[in-house]
């Protein structure tokens, strides 16, 4: 070689002195020329720091590069010549889905393997990183212990091969073990090699071919701390060696004046005098707590002059999130290395959902799930736009209510007549794709969805794209294609706010990974009791630490795989080089409560607990969990905002005073402006037991829409049905349901209720389930068409479904009320009501309910069935009864238009409702179980029932017994 | 420890401390400080020679996640005491310690069947759905099912459904264990047997002497006649009837007389339910999901692979087991058998005489037998056996901690003296039935242990709170309920918590068998003006204001269609008055139209403030870059809900709900979720349980018996020993186990034969015995027994007294001056000690640290981010660009084209320089962006910018980081694409490559006289920093459009 490279592999013990005595004098010999030169640090939390420690000093770089593994792996790659190109993750797992779907096929739960393979295929990310690390470590997918993954991992290298592509990692370690050829090109100049620790081993090789590309190689590495046995860390540095071919030498420089090595050297060795020192610990009594009692330390330790502070969260979480907003709000500039996170676009979440639809098979759950984005998006067409979410979870409920299924497909008939738009809509949603597809086909699909429904095409898919061009007829698994879409979409954007991003400042809130190497003035710990320290994990099933160290025992390099037991290790001595590295203190936090747990005090982690025994505070306290807790502090979180201007307390209060009668802030209003023109039957029965439904229902006409998951009652459908076949049966010779005519012979009718029973079985599938239901449904309708002719005086009129006509009034009080509603079947001795003798039918198929005019004269119970006999006597029927038809034998009660007097008494309370515009509530107190009485919005933090029953006796005084 | 303060049973807590080479189970008593023993013996495994090798392999399991960390922990504090107290400085042995496995039993067991049990055909990565919980999963069940049954002939089938739905057998399936399926499968019932026609005859024969029967009885012969008639003669669907009335017997007629058909049908009915229960199981599996159940199968999976159970014995697994006394015994036995050693037999101990238990010093349990109170998941008898093998001396010992640190040593006389009996023999609910005529019944009820007082608990007392029975008898037993509340309310209310032997209230807990008679409590207390800590899981979440309000405001602020919840939002969160929403619907036309949220101004003031706070959370509810944490916080402060939330709980309570809640949010924020995602968590949730604020001084606290296991009160007040805690009724189908704990199905509550349900009974009694054990145990000062002989009615002989058999009206009623001697003597109860506000003092940085210089990113400067540029440098991984951002500017080829250039041959041969675009086209063309590619490199090598840069007089670099002060306040942080330096003339040129696609009609001058508009900031920035680099040069900043295949040098370009 003409130029020797020149090579240099030192060791320093602190970040301080390997900065003062390589990494300074290292960036500031290219001063002035137009030269390039790198620096290869872990992660970007060191290239920030490195460059904050130039800006701080005044060291200006040019053509300094500061790149993380990651970016350096784009340079060497594109100098490289015979390099295969690698598939993304995304792709990676598309195959190794697909193979595993292939061995899935020909098995049922009866075959051994069949567990095996649907365990890995609801984890193959996890499997794909083991055999990412196995690949790292040196070894090739023949070495995985398991048959099974041998097999198909093998599978998928060949896979990837056919396609075209390698491994990054192979195509890593040939480029860095393999000396490059006189000619080949390099990218030439100086380098530094900093900070990087034996966990960076995966990156071993991709950092070696980098360093194999340029001729001026200076690497720094940290001491390895002597522990009698060769560990990690040693193994490292001699790694360095032989792929430098130098020896390491130590920096000879004094050690720094003030380090708090102490404190770290308590948790990974023994302790030391005063290990504790410089050590703080602030315990919040929540974490909302602790993060206050971490921003006003930051505060104050930069108040006497911290000049570089870290502040290290285990992730980015709320806590992270919420000291970030106190910090803001004091005024305390910060740089934030942590990701955060916020929605991403519209259209995507829309593609998202969509994707989740196809995955579940085209489900009407899913598509409430998608509807508020078509709506917000403004995609779809113009009805649809007009369709809202109440109204289209409507449709799905009484279509579901007949159908018992999820499938969207079953119900488009159904919307057809009555909500057109959302037909058309899901129209263009389905069919639901096939069990196996081209990538071409399926991004076809998509892209056509997303134009049909107006959505934005995805962007971003291009090497998809590529890939599906190159993979041509080549078929995969429906699940396997949309879990790979769904991969190619984002899940989440950056946040607008940007505050604490790309900026320097004296605090810098950041990971262990990034801070490490560095030297800081003070280190937070945060949320140091959150996870356990140091985090074990759990190794995945294909790949236990069990086969880990019998790999290692026969592996290529010294290295090889990381067990748990490695990684704890290497955590702790991390932590600890930190403390090494830190001058003046170090700062635990932690909670002594989790908000989710308030009831369960949390324990100090091991090294926290280390830190409050050796400081003597254990001692002090008489325990450890004492000292935790004594030190413990409920902050300034828990000061109260001041509110004493809200007038909104006083109509709380009196919302919830139980000497109050209920008034306009409590159910009522103006009755001149606000009583309904006409109440429904049900309603007015409802409300006599508790007027929070009309209030609701009928004065301000809205309703709840539920948003719990569609779920089968079969009760419910069984009696729907009934009564719908009823009355088809019923009134088959007329023109339609409602007018009167004349009551078919009871064998002409049993006909039609036989066809209409057979129409509906043939619509359902041809299964034991759908069997049982049309056997009991038959049942049912027999029984109750029986029961109605046995009832049915000769040579009836009959009317089934039938409206209750405009204007029909019942006595209320002084006034009469119009009352609306569908009475089930009317029996007339006359085409027509007027002089007739009427008998009304409300079909029972459930439920144990009794027929007494006393009974609704107390409760009110039932009452809907006396108003529709009302209603019949004030259109001008002579006389009448209402009959309620059940099921079970004994199962016909009735009650006659004498009655009406006795029955209608409960009719006093509406009353006084509607003459005074007060309503208020009696809505019971939520049972534990179902049913639950009225359900309030959701705002509406409930009002006792007793509260509410003094305020009724308050407005309206007590009421007299009604004793019949 | 001095002689005199030795304990009656220090000896065994020495042995079970120190000698860990052996096996034990350890009888503990309730508040005999079996966790602390366990911490102790863990403490002296890490301190022994080969202690890391030893904990490595050892598992301490347990019944909640919780209580096993806390083992880990309280050894860690014994271990750093003795570290401490030895004056030693080795930690070495914490460090072992950290390598054991502390968990819940579950996921010891997952974690052997992922370590080992690969092969075993099990669901490794399961997710885990609680059995309330799988309400939705069922329900996608039985849809995707096929609703064939292959396990029954048809015509049985068809049987079976004449006369049930199939949604009868749905219940059963879900609910039914593997092993119990399989069973049933195996027992296909024979040809349909039909009523006993026997009995009609009967039925025909009644009469009555009481004419007004007759009717019915008639009735009810005609119904059973047709009934027979229509089974014989017709095929159609007959459900079984009931009689109408009781007359003549007719009830026992009607069972007898449909008992034939009634056990042929459960017994089909069980088979179609094992059917579908087990196809329920693979279809779990293929989703993914466990339940409780398929946990335990999965963990006997282990056990029935002899290679794997043999390699897992062969590691030397030593395994604690804590509550062994609520251990499923299959769970149990996975943990017996894999500390057995090799080669042992299956199953055969402790049951075989002559076969191995555990290996010495690998195998302990910890339990105490009068505390199982989970029989619906553990055994009982499981425990019993094995303890009972101990006290034999196979496998291991057994030691009694007898001595309570707990209970004072008045409650330890009473319960001494009078709980021998109800554990007795002489109850006969304490024997099982007799196995057969003329044998005697077994003892199935655990053994009593004497308690025996420690050497500092108090002396305590135990006194009755009279109740007074009303002249009136309350009618029914809520009625009874609500009126001992009242009485005990009361008596709380005069004489305050030193009444009855307390501090403050927060030292007193109430508690009751049963969550129902809480929630009374509370009411009742509540009305008294009592303020309560009902610490069950019973407090719905949607009944919390924060909870409550949050989840209305998202409502609307997700469907702001939705006029309901609007209403409920206005009136509650904005106080707006019901009569003006009423007025105002009206006028909008109805509920159905909702509010004219997007325009405010059409309503009057109050509403439309409200509406205009709102509006611009609505119209960003889908925004891109939102973050759910400021989305959440800025609509809390725009509704004031914080204030709010303080004026109606001064506690903060309710403040801490809302604390906890936007935690919640910023957490699933940070996962990219927004308002809508945060919506359905909040109404999935709503009717959840959570803990009713923490425990404080002024509250009185309110548990269940189950809850109160474990913990421990100053003054333990029991509610409701007059009543019996009744059961649910069940309906239907039902799975029951019979005398032996075999499940059996049964047709109904009628069909159950009398042996079983009284052996079932039994078995209830008994463990309420122990429930009543638990409740009686827990307090440390004060035991308060309201009680009146004749309280509640008609004795109940189910009720804790009537089980107790203690004469309740002979302890001695509280005494006031008594009770307040016992306060005031006793020591202050080591609760926590809160400082109340922050004693940092809130200091105004001085910023005697100077602020650092701003950093400026000159790809962010210019109007539009330099995306390729951020993509590539080390600060662009701080700002994540988003997907769509990223596309629309193709970052994957404005790196393409950056990197081609950075490598570009400038002073090579024309053949070189035909390589390197070919090398570089082959990447592009595997990226997908080819054609573009071509284009755009031939325009390059045609253009004279190309040309010109060739020249021989320039010093060229490219992708030439820069990071140097940019003027007083910033240091410039980038990377410029090219830099070329002419020494000699002193020039030095900026060039940046822009790979932005061309717009639709634009032209090449206006697509360059763009860029150069839009990256003028940028290349500014970067000739400013260079300047300190090149003193004396003029500078010139070049945009090159790969699009155009031409450069514009941009303004302000010049010195
Ligand atoms: S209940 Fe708690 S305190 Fe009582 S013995 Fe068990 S572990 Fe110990």
């Amino acid at each position: 070689m003409a130029n020797p490279p020149r090579i240099e592999l030192l060791l320093s013990r602190h970040a301080d002195t390997a900065w003062t005595e390589v990494v300074r004098p290292w960036l500031e010999a290219g001063r002035g020329q137009l030269a390039r030169a790198f620096v290869v640090v872990a992660t970007r939390g060191q290239a920030h720091g490195l460059k904050q420690r130039c800006l701080m000093e005044g060291i200006s770089l040019l053509g300094v590069e500061f790149l993380t593994p990651g970016l350096a792996r784009q340079k060497w790659r594109a100098l490289a010549t015979g390099l295969r190109q690698v598939l993304g993750r995304e792709l990676l797992l598309l195959g190794l889905r697909t193979l595993i779907a292939r061995r899935l096929a020909p098995l049922t739960i009866m075959d051994g393997h069949w567990g095996f393979w649907k365990s890995l295929q609801s984890d193959p990310e996890r499997a794909l990183d083991d055999f990412d690390t196995l690949l790292k470590g040196g070894f090739r997918a023949e070495d995985f212990p398991l048959e099974p993954m041998r097999g198909i991992f093998t599978e998928l290298t060949a896979w990837a091969e056919a396609h075209g592509a390698g491994f990054a990692s192979i195509e890593a370690e040939r480029a860095g073990l393999t000396p490059l050829p006189e000619a080949a090109k390099r990218i030439g100049g100086r380098l530094l090699v900093c900070g990087l620790g034996a966990e960076q081993w995966g990156e071993f090789f991709n950092v070696a071919a980098f360093v194999r590309r340029m001729n001026d190689v200076t690497v720094i590495l940290s001491e390895p701390v002597f522990r009698g046995r060769a560990d990690s860390e040693e193994k490292w540095v001699e790694l360095w060696q032989s792929l430098l071919g130098v020896l390491a030498q130590p920096i000879d420089a004094p050690p720094p004046a003030e380090t708090c090595e102490p404190v770290g050297a308590l948790w990974t060795r023994e302790p030391a005098d005063n290990a504790t020192a410089h050590t703080t610990v602030l315990v919040g009594r929540a974490r909302a707590d602790e993060m206050v009692l971490v921003a006003d330390a930051i505060a104050d330790r930069l108040a006497h002059g911290a000049e570089n502070i870290g502040v290290i969260f285990p992730k980015a979480d709320a806590a992270y999130l919420r000291l970030c907003t106190l910090l803001r709000a004091r005024e305390v500039p910060f740089a934030d290395l942590l990701e955060g996170a916020a929605m991403p676009p519209a259209d995507v979440q829309a593609q998202r959902a969509l994707i989740a639809f196809y995955q579940g098979g085209a489900r009407i759950d899913d598509l409430l799930e998608l509807w508020p984005l078509l709506r917000a998006l403004g995609a779809g067409n113009d009805e649809h736009v007009n369709l809202t979410l109440a109204v289209v979870r409507r449709a799905c409920e009484r279509s579901f209510d007949e159908l018992h299924t999820h499938a969207l497909a079953a119900h488009v008939e159904h919307w057809k007549q009555e909500e057109p738009a959302l037909a058309e809509i899901a129209e263009k949603l389905l069919p639901a794709w096939t069990n196996e597809l081209t990538l071409s086909d399926a991004l076809a699909r998509f892209e056509a969805v997303c134009a049909s429904l107006g959505i934005v095409e995805p962007e971003g898919l291009g090497p998809l794209e590529a890939f599906a061009e190159k993979a041509g007829e080549e078929v995969f698994p429906v699940a396997v294609v949309l879990a790979t879409l769904e991969e190619f979409l984002p899940q989440k954007s950056p946040p607008a706010d940007r505050t604490g991003k790309g900026v320097f400042a004296r605090v810098t809130i950041t990971t262990r990974r990034r801070a490490e190497g560095l030297a800081w003035s003070h280190l937070f710990l945060t949320e140091a009791n959150a996870s356990v320290w140091p985090d074990r994990g759990q190794p995945s099933p294909w790949l236990t630490d069990e086969h880990r160290e019998e790999l290692n025992k026969r592996g290529r390099f010294t290295l090889g795989l990381f067990t748990s037991e490695h990684r704890a290790a290497l955590e702790k001595e991390g932590y600890a080089q930190m403390a090494r590295d830190t001058r003046c203190e170090m700062i635990f936090s932690a909670a002594l409560f989790d908000e989710e747990n308030p009831e369960l005090p949390l324990a100090p982690n091991s090294w926290v607990e280390r830190v409050l025994w050796a400081s003597g505070a254990a001692a002090e306290a008489g325990g450890l969990e004492e000292a935790f807790a004594r030190a413990a502090r409920a902050t300034a979180v828990g000061s109260k905002p001041d509110g004493s201007d809200l007038k909104w307390k006083t109509i709380w209060d009196g919302r919830r005073d139980a000497g109050r009668p209920f008034d306009e802030y409590f159910f009522a209003g103006d009755s001149a402006m606000i009583t309904p023109e006409k109440w429904s039957a049900r309603r007015v029965e409802q409300g006599v037991q508790d007027p929070a439904v009309l209030w609701f229902e009928s004065v301000l006409g809205v309703r709840r829409v539920p948003w719990e998951p569609l779920v089968r009652v079969r009760a419910r459908a069984l009696g729907q049905l009934a009564h719908a076949l009823l009355a088809e049966a019923l009134t088959a010779e007329q023109v339609g349901a409602g007018g009167f005519g004349p009551l078919p012979l009871q064998a002409e009718t049993a006909e039609h209720l036989a066809q209409a029973l057979a129409a509906k079985r043939a619509g359902w599938p041809a299964d034991r389930y759908w069997d049982s239901f049309h056997a009991e449904l038959t049942h049912a309708c027999e029984v109750l068409l029986g029961r109605t002719y046995e009832i049915a005086p000769a040579k009836a009129f009959i009317a089934a479904e039938w409206n209750i006509p405009r204007g029909a009034t019942v006595r209320c009080g002084e006034e009469r009320i119009e009352v609306g509603g569908r009475v089930d079947l009317v029996l007339s001795d006359r085409p027509g009501w007027r002089g007739a003798t009427v008998e009304i039918l409300d079909f029972k198929t459930g439920g144990d309910v009794k027929l007494s005019a006393a009974r609704m004269a107390r409760d009110g119970r039932s009452l809907q069935l006396a108003l529709y006999l009302a209603t019949m006597q004030a259109l001008g029927a002579e006389s009448g009864r209402v009959w309620m038809v059940k099921i079970e034998s004994g199962g016909t009660m009735s009650l006659g238009m004498e009655e009406l007097d006795v029955a209608l008494r409960s009719l006093m309370r509406l009353e006084k409702f509607i003459e005074s515009g007060r309503y208020g509530a009696l809505t019971a107190d939520r049972a534990e179980y179902p049913p639950y009485g009225y359900t309030w919005p959701l705002a509406c933090v409930p009002v006792p029932a007793t509260v509410l029953e003094a305020k009724f006796e308050k407005t309206f005084g007590p009421e007299e017994d009604i004793n019949v | 420890m001095s002689d005199a303060l030795r304990l009656i049973d220090h000896a065994a807590r020495e042995r079970f401390r120190n000698e860990w080479y052996r096996n034990f189970a350890v009888s503990a008593n309730a508040g005999s400080g079996k966790t602390t023993a366990i911490s102790e013996r863990l403490a002296a495994m890490a301190l022994a020679p080969d202690g890391a090798e030893m904990l490595r392999k050892t598992a301490v399991v347990t019944f909640t996640k919780k209580a096993a960390a806390q083992i880990g922990q309280r050894a860690r504090a014994v271990l750093l005491k003795r570290v401490g107290t030895a004056g030693g400085r080795n930690l070495a042995p914490l460090d072992h310690l950290e390598r054991a496995f502390f968990g819940t039993i579950h996921s010891f067991c997952l974690k052997l069947a992922q370590t080992y049990g690969q092969t075993l055909g099990i669901n490794l990565n399961p997710e885990v759905v609680s059995d309330d919980n799988d309400e939705a999963l069922w329900e996608e069940f039985l849809e995707q099912d096929t609703m064939q049954f292959s396990s029954l002939p048809p015509e049985q089938l068809t049987a079976f459904l004449r006369h049930a739905p199939l949604e009868d057998v749905f219940a059963l399936a879900r609910q039914m264990d593997d092993t119990t399926a399989r069973r049933f499968l195996k027992r296909v019932p024979g040809r349909m047997v039909g009523p006993d026609a026997m009995l009609l005859k009967e039925i025909l024969a009644v009469t009555s002497k009481r004419k007004d029967s007759l009717p019915k009885i008639a009735a009810n012969q005609a119904a059973a006649t047709e009934w027979l008639r229509t089974w014989k003669e017709e095929t159609r669907y007959l459900p079984l009837i009931d009689p109408d009335g009781t007359a003549g017997g007719m009830v026992v007629l009607f069972d007898r007389f449909f008992a034939p058909l009634k056990n042929w049908l459960a017994t089909a009915g069980a088979v179609l339910a094992a059917e579908l229960a087990e196809r329920y199981r693979a279809w779990r599996f293929e989703r993914g999901v466990q339940t409780y159940a398929d946990q335990i199968d999965a963990a006997m999976a282990v056990l029935r692979d002899r290679e794997i159970l043999e390699r897992i014995r062969a590691e030397g697994w030593r395994v604690i087991l804590d509550e062994a006394q609520d251990t499923d015994p299959q769970q149990f036995a996975v943990l017996v058998e894999i500390t057995r050693p090799p080669g042992a037999e299956l199953h055969a101990w402790p049951d075989t005489a002559e076969a191995v238990g555990p290996r010495a010093g690998h195998f302990c349990l910890a339990g105490d037998g009068q505390q199982a109170i989970y029989g619906s998941r553990a055994d009982i008898r499981n425990f019993i056996r094995h303890t009972q093998a101990f006290a034999r001396g196979a496998g291991g010992e057994l030691l009694n901690f007898q001595v309570t640190f707990r209970a004072p040593h008045a409650v330890v006389e009473l319960l001494n003296a009078t709980l021998p009996a109800t554990f007795g023999k002489e109850r006969p609910y304490n024997c099982g039935l007799p196995p057969s005529e003329g044998t005697s019944a077994p003892m199935l009820q655990v053994p009593y242990e004497p308690l025996e007082a420690g050497p500092l608990n108090v002396e305590g007392v135990a006194r009755r709170l009279p109740l007074v029975v009303p002249p009136t008898a309350p009618s029914g037993v809520d009625a009874w309920q609500a009126e001992e509340i009242r009485q005990v309310a009361e008596f709380f209310k005069q004489r305050g918590p030193a009444g009855v032997g307390a501090r403050t209230w927060g030292e007193v807990c109430v508690i009751a068998p049963r969550n129902g008679w809480l929630l009374e409590a509370r009411k009742g207390f509540e009305a008294t003006g009592l303020k309560v800590a009902l610490q069950t899981k019973k407090n719905r979440n949607g009944d919390n204001p924060a909870y409550a309000w949050l989840a209305g405001l998202f409502a609307v602020v997700c469907d702001p269609d939705n006029a309901f919840e609007w209403v409920g939002v206005l009136r509650e969160i904005f106080g707006v008055s019901d009569a003006l929403l009423a007025i105002e619907l009206r006028r909008e036309g109805g509920g159905k139209n909702g509010f004219n949220w997007d325009d405010p101004d059409t309503h009057p003031e109050a509403l439309r403030g409200a509406l205009a706070t709102l509006r611009p959370f609505i119209l960003q509810a889908q925004d891109e870059g939102v973050s759910l944490e400021r989305f959440c916080t800025d609509l809390v402060k725009a509704t004031r809900l914080e204030e709010k939330i303080w004026l109606v709980d001064p506690s903060g309570g309710v403040a801490g709900e809302l604390e906890r809640l936007l935690a919640q949010a910023a957490e699933l924020g940070l996962e990219g979720a927004g308002p809508r995602d945060w919506w359905h968590e909040l109404a999935a949730h709503l009717d959840d349980g959570r803990q009713a604020g923490k425990p404080t001084d002024d509250a009185i606290n309110l548990l269940t018996a189950h809850s109160a296991k474990g913990l421990e009160w100053p003054v333990v007040v029991v509610l409701g020993l007059w009543r019996e805690p009744g059961m649910a009724t069940a309906h239907g189908l039902r799975l029951i186990p019979d005398a032996n704990g075999q499940m059996g199905v049964f047709f109904d509550g009628a069909s159950v034969p009398a042996d079983t349900k009284e052996a079932r009974e039994r078995e209830r009694l008994r463990e309420l015995v122990r429930l009543l054990y638990v409740t009686l145990t827990r307090p440390r000062r004060v035991l308060v027994l309201p009680w009146a002989t004749g309280f509640g009615g008609k004795a109940k002989a189910d009720s804790f007294a009537a089980l107790w058999g203690a004469d309740l009206g002979e302890i001695a009623e509280m005494d006031e001056a008594e009770l307040a001697e016992i306060v005031s003597s006793s020591t202050k109860e080591g609760t926590l000690e809160f400082i109340p506000d922050s004693k940092t003092k809130m200091t105004r940085p001085l910023r005697h640290a100077s602020a650092l210089p701003k950093r400026v990113l000159p790809h962010q400067l210019a109007h539009k981010p330099d995306l390729t540029r951020l993509a590539m440098h080390e600060s662009g991984l701080d700002a994540p660009v988003s997907a769509r951002a990223l596309a629309d500017d193709a970052v994957d080829y404005g790196l393409w084209w950056h990197e081609t250039l950075e490598f570009m041959p400038w002073m090579d041969d024309q053949e070189a320089v035909t390589a390197h675009g070919a090398e570089r086209l082959a990447v592009a063309k595997a990226a997908g962006f080819w054609k573009r590619a071509a284009t755009e490199w031939s325009l390059w090598l045609a253009s004279d910018v190309r040309a010109e840069l060739c020249d021989s007089r320039w010093k060229r670099q490219a992708e030439l980081s820069v990071f140097a002060p940019l003027d007083e306040k910033g240091w410039m942080d980038g990377v410029i694409d090219l830099v070329l330096h002419d020494p000699v003339a002193a020039q030095v040129w900026v060039l940046d490559w822009k790979t932005n696609r061309r717009r639709t009609g634009e032209t090449d001058q206006a697509l360059l006289r763009r860029l150069g508009d839009e990256y003028a900031p940028q290349l500014a920035a970067y000739g400013m920093s260079v300047r300190v680099f090149f003193p004396g040069c003029a500078v010139r900043l070049l945009v090159y459009s790969t699009a155009v295949g031409g450069w514009v040098e941009t303004v302000g370009g010049g010195d």
